[in-house]
């Protein structure tokens, strides 16, 4: 039996919060800060600067004009939000040296980058007006799986075959094999990089919804958003079937079956368009 | 004209009426000629459908060279992904249908 924290503690060595985060962090937090003083902490790296231009630029958010510099897209987006997509968009950097056999990364990314994306456009439907932080939820959903595959990997392998040979989702047989399950993990690991309450419990609760107590909205949309990617095929995390939606969350969007397909179709193009971004190959299923 | 979604938008497409966000402030008006970024605002603003001037194919048109062994093909390749879901719920249903329809798209594309 392994216990999320003791995983999340030897893990931590080896991939730790993008250094740029907690140099936002600062910036944001210091009484004194300005668009100017947290822009220069942006340019400073500029592969984010070059990213968080393109994003801002697409139809992520569909401003009505081109933004040409990153003072005027912390001014248009908001500082705390550039600090959680800057999070988001650099976390692909941070883990290395999962076992290749185990899980293909950028299949990984693939469905971690559809599931923010299917969030954020569930959340704008909706008209949750914070749409970042869903983005953000979405794409550390499945981050404990990571820590799974690095830190217990051939109880990962046994996982995997179990899941196909039994034709159980993988969720179910971890806590058969490890005790746990990555959702737990992912929580731990994100309580650890001391990231926000909601991303924690997103993570924790996108298998069992109902179990959210102080953000069971994030919650909902993240666990039908992962469903939806699943079925449009965007990758993978190492599960192979599509997650088994609950009724309720549906039902607490207020979603009709007609929304449903054009959402569907939605998403499917702003995916195609992130994945492009992030130069991330579509793999035809 | 034509009512179309969103998803369906193409660029220099023009619009036969004007758009308006949930809480009935204009968004683009009538005669304005589609570019990427007004698609994108649009989509941001959570609009679902707008009316376009002209005449539009329509997805049934599209959709007319879809052989059923194409579509027999892609409810094939998805059969292992949908095992678990319960699929005499309205809503995966139509999850369903959607995705087998995307992974034909998919796949025509892939043969141009």
């Amino acid at each position: 039996m392994l216990v999320p924290s003791k995983l999340v503690a030897d893990f931590k060595g080896t991939a730790s919060l993008p250094v740029i985060y907690f140099k936002l962090n600062e910036a944001i937090n210091d009484p004194n800060t300005s668009i100017h003083k947290i822009s220069n902490v942006i340019s400073e790296d500029a592969s984010l600067s070059a990213r968080l231009l393109k994003l801002v630029n697409s139809p992520f958010y569909g401003f009505p004009q081109k933004i040409g510099t990153i003072s005027e897209a912390v001014f248009l987006v908001g500082s705390q939000q550039v600090r959680d997509v800057a999070l988001a968009t650099t976390m692909m950097k941070t883990f290395t040296g999962i076992p290749g056999d185990l899980m293909d990364m950028e299949k990984f990314w693939m469905h971690s980058l559809a599931c923010g994306v299917g969030a954020k456009v569930l959340a704008v439907t909706i008209g949750e007006p914070e749409f970042e932080r869903f983005f953000v939820a979405g794409v550390l959903h499945d981050i404990g799986r990571l820590v799974m595959y690095s830190k217990a990997s051939e109880e990962s392998k046994v996982i995997l075959q179990r899941s196909l040979q039994e034709r159980r989702p993988m969720v179910d047989i971890e806590y058969e094999e490890i005790g746990c399950s990555h959702a737990e993990i992912g929580r731990a690991l994100l309580d650890a990089w001391k990231l926000p309450q909601y991303y924690q419990e997103v993570a924790a609760f996108h298998h069992s919804p109902e179990r959210a107590q102080q953000y069971p909205l994030e919650t909902a949309v993240v666990h039908v958003a992962d469903t939806i990617v699943h079925s449009l095929q965007f990758g993978t995390s190492g599960e192979l079937y599509v997650p088994r939606m609950q009724k309720d969350c549906w039902h607490k969007l207020n979603l009709s079956l007609n929304q449903l397909s054009k959402l569907m179709h939605v998403i499917e193009h702003e995916v195609n368009l992130i994945l492009k971004m992030f130069q991330i190959q579509e793999v035809a299923a | 004209m034509a009512i179309i979604s969103i998803d369906r938008l193409q660029i220099g497409m023009v619009l036969d009426s004007e758009v308006c966000d949930r809480t009935g402030r204009v968004l683009l008006k009538s005669g304005c000629e589609l570019q990427e970024w007004h698609i994108g605002k649009l989509s941001s603003a959570g609009v679902e459908e707008v009316d376009i001037a002209g005449e539009v194919s329509s997805d049934e048109q599209n959709d007319q060279k879809i052989t059923p062994e194409m579509m027999q093909q892609s409810i094939d390749a998805l059969e292992t992904a949908f095992t678990l879901v319960d699929k005499n719920w309205d809503v995966m249903k139509e999850l369903h249908r959607v995705a087998v329809l995307s992974d034909v798209h998919k796949k025509m594309e892939g043969d141009c």
